[in-house]
């Protein structure tokens, strides 16, 4: 079928997707100037399990229609700090820890813009108004502080009032 | 050993999985697996169970994230591991913490790391804020201006200037100057000198170059400059024009204003601006243009903009009640403090509406600004009956009252980052947030 282009993914499962949704990623759409929009090209994306290949065309469906975003403007940069996860993104970022990194390190690699912007506020909300006992237990990390670096810490750290 | 790295591989493998991912590799594996190793499986998963994703991340991603934090999460962030504490220790997300401060923050000065730099205005700022200092009466006398001069602290009153070591502040000064029967209206610290402008006209000048203060009795130099009591002055160094060197605003009480050049110790010019008294000048490069202007407040209930090199006359502004003081800011505004209210205005377009107007019911005697290295600035004022408000500058809003005094604050000076001096008629007080 015209239009669409088929994406190998990790574990070798091939997925067909419309050329103008996936654009949105920006390596995706370079290969595809360097290699030529052939049908019976298959284009490997080697760092992106398929589980997480089809959730990220589920995204890209979803905003394929929107305005590109110019990533230097210090505008946007600006409007980044103080926006919000707009709804539908906020329930699609509903997932598992490990989804939510996967997509993460997907955007990343594949430089979809807007999806590891959200992506990363969904884990900036995770981490902001917790206590550090609470930003460990969420994400499983271990203190590997001695109680004499903490109070080091906690003296460099002091501040009237939470701001 | 191969075990190890094979185990090792696994881990990460496995890790970096989602839980689709995970889920379809441990029903193949269950496949081929017969109970027993089964059990190893799943003994290995439970222990492994905790896996911190957020160490996956490339550090740029995790930069990312942490971008979107305010200050006091960064801190606890920097709180929760090693790894954690590096990534949040990064240069550039304090430089937009410093750039996005809630709060007036000065420009940031690149031989300091980031986050102290933060830290450190975060933390004088919530002692200014809060202004719940340590206050000590250091002297019981009479005060209407007071100054620091390298390590000294300097109070003038009607017919005398006392004089402290800071390092050794009494209840006694250690040196005793009389000017007459003037009060002492203005000071302008220069050097090693201190000028003062009497309510007689005469401008006097203490040396401190070979003189220690406990043996000082009378001004090195005297002028008079005025038949009318001198009652403001500012110094202005022109740094673009060495030629133009070093001058001396003064203000007097029948509304001139005087450039006098104190090298040469000669009145270069002396023009009528104001119909009354002048409460205040100040010089100030324009704006918009290569001169240097003077803006200066009188008892005529107007703000005046003149120029310095020829004392033409600029703008003309008449405000609503009696000024009390001023101050210019680098964005070309104006903090202007009256009796009743506080205000800040464009400079030149003070026929329009202000930016805020804060009005209270006490009476405003005099006012300091706090932070003027910074982009934004608080304003302290003092009133009538001894308090020490402190006012942001940016909105307008009283952040906190404090009584420091029990009488009228004359005057208020900032000494250093965190600690400030104020004079009323019962003496001066020392306050600091150390």
């Amino acid at each position: 079928m015209p239009g669409l282009v088929t994406l190998v993914s990790q574990d070798n499962q091939k997925i067909e997707v419309e050329l103008n949704v996936i654009r949105q990623s920006k390596v995706i759409s370079g290969m595809l100037q360097d290699l030529g929009e052939d049908e019976d090209t298959e284009y490997p994306i080697p760092n992106v399990s398929h589980a997480i290949l089809k959730k990220i065309i589920e995204w890209c469906e979803e905003h394929k229609d929107d305005a590109p975003i110019d990533d230097e403007d210090p505008n946007y940069q600006e409007k980044k700090r103080t926006q919000e996860v707009p709804r539908w993104d906020a329930e699609f970022l509903k997932v598992d820890q490990g989804t939510l990194f996967e997509i993460i390190l997907a955007a990343n690699y594949l430089d979809i813009g807007r999806l590891l912007d959200f992506a990363c506020m969904t884990v900036a909300d995770q981490i902001r108004g917790k206590t550090p006992e609470e930003i460990r237990k969420h994400f499983n990390i271990k203190n590997d502080f001695t109680e004499e670096e903490m109070e080091q810490i906690k003296k460099e750290n002091e501040w009237c009032e939470g701001n | 050993m191969q075990r190890a790295s094979n185990t090792a591989k696994f881990t990460k493998m496995f890790s970096a999985m989602s839980d689709c991912g995970k889920l379809s590799t441990l029903s193949r594996l269950s496949d081929i697996l017969d109970c027993r190793l089964c059990y190893f499986v799943s003994v290995f998963l439970a222990t492994r169970k905790f896996i911190d994703f957020f160490s996956q991340l490339p550090e740029d991603v995790s930069k990312k994230i942490l971008e979107y934090l305010g200050p006091q999460c960064l801190l606890n962030a920097g709180m929760v591991s090693k790894a954690w504490k590096n990534l949040v220790e990064d240069k550039d997300l304090w430089k937009s913490q410093i750039k996005n401060a809630s709060f007036p923050m000065p420009v940031y000065d690149e031989n300091m790391i980031a986050k102290d730099f933060f830290m450190k205005h975060a933390r004088r700022f919530q002692r200014w804020k809060l202004f719940n200092p340590l206050t000590r009466t250091i002297s019981k006398w009479p005060a209407t201006l007071v100054v620091k001069l390298n390590d000294r602290i300097i109070s003038g009153s009607k017919g005398c200037v006392r004089i402290w070591e800071s390092s050794k502040i009494n209840i006694e000064p250690e040196g005793v100057v009389s000017i007459g029967k003037a009060d002492t209206n203005a000071f302008i610290p220069l050097n090693n000198q201190l000028l003062i402008f009497c309510s007689n006209g005469y401008l006097k000048v203490l040396d401190f170059t070979d003189c220690a203060s406990r043996s000082m009795e009378e001004p090195k130099f005297e002028q008079k400059l005025s038949k009318h009591p001198l009652t403001c002055a500012s110094r202005w160094v022109d740094r673009a024009n060495e030629n133009n060197g070093e001058v001396i605003v003064v203000g007097d009480g029948d509304g001139n204003i005087i450039i006098y050049n104190y090298e040469d110790k000669a009145i270069k010019m002396k023009k009528k601006i104001h119909k009354d008294e002048v409460l205040k000048v100040s010089v100030h490069f324009a704006f918009d243009m290569q001169d240097a202007i003077i803006v200066s407040g009188g008892k005529d209930f107007s703000i005046k903009v003149t120029k310095l090199s020829t004392l033409t006359l600029m703008h003309s502004f008449s405000i609503a009640s009696a000024l009390t003081s001023f101050h210019v800011l680098s964005s070309g505004e104006i903090i202007i403090v009256m009796k009743n209210s506080v205000a800040r205005s464009n400079l030149l377009q003070m026929k329009s509406e202000p930016v805020w107007e804060t009005k209270v019911s006490t009476y405003f005697t005099s006012s300091e600004i706090i932070f003027q290295d910074g982009q934004r600035c608080m304003v302290l004022i003092g009133t009538i009956e001894g308090k020490i408000y402190i006012v942001d500058a940016e909105s307008g809003s009283i952040q906190s009252k404090t009584r420091a005094h029990r009488g009228e604050v004359k005057s208020m000076l900032q000494i250093e980052d965190t600690s400030l001096l104020s004079a009323d008629a019962g003496g001066i007080v020392f306050s600091t947030f150390a």
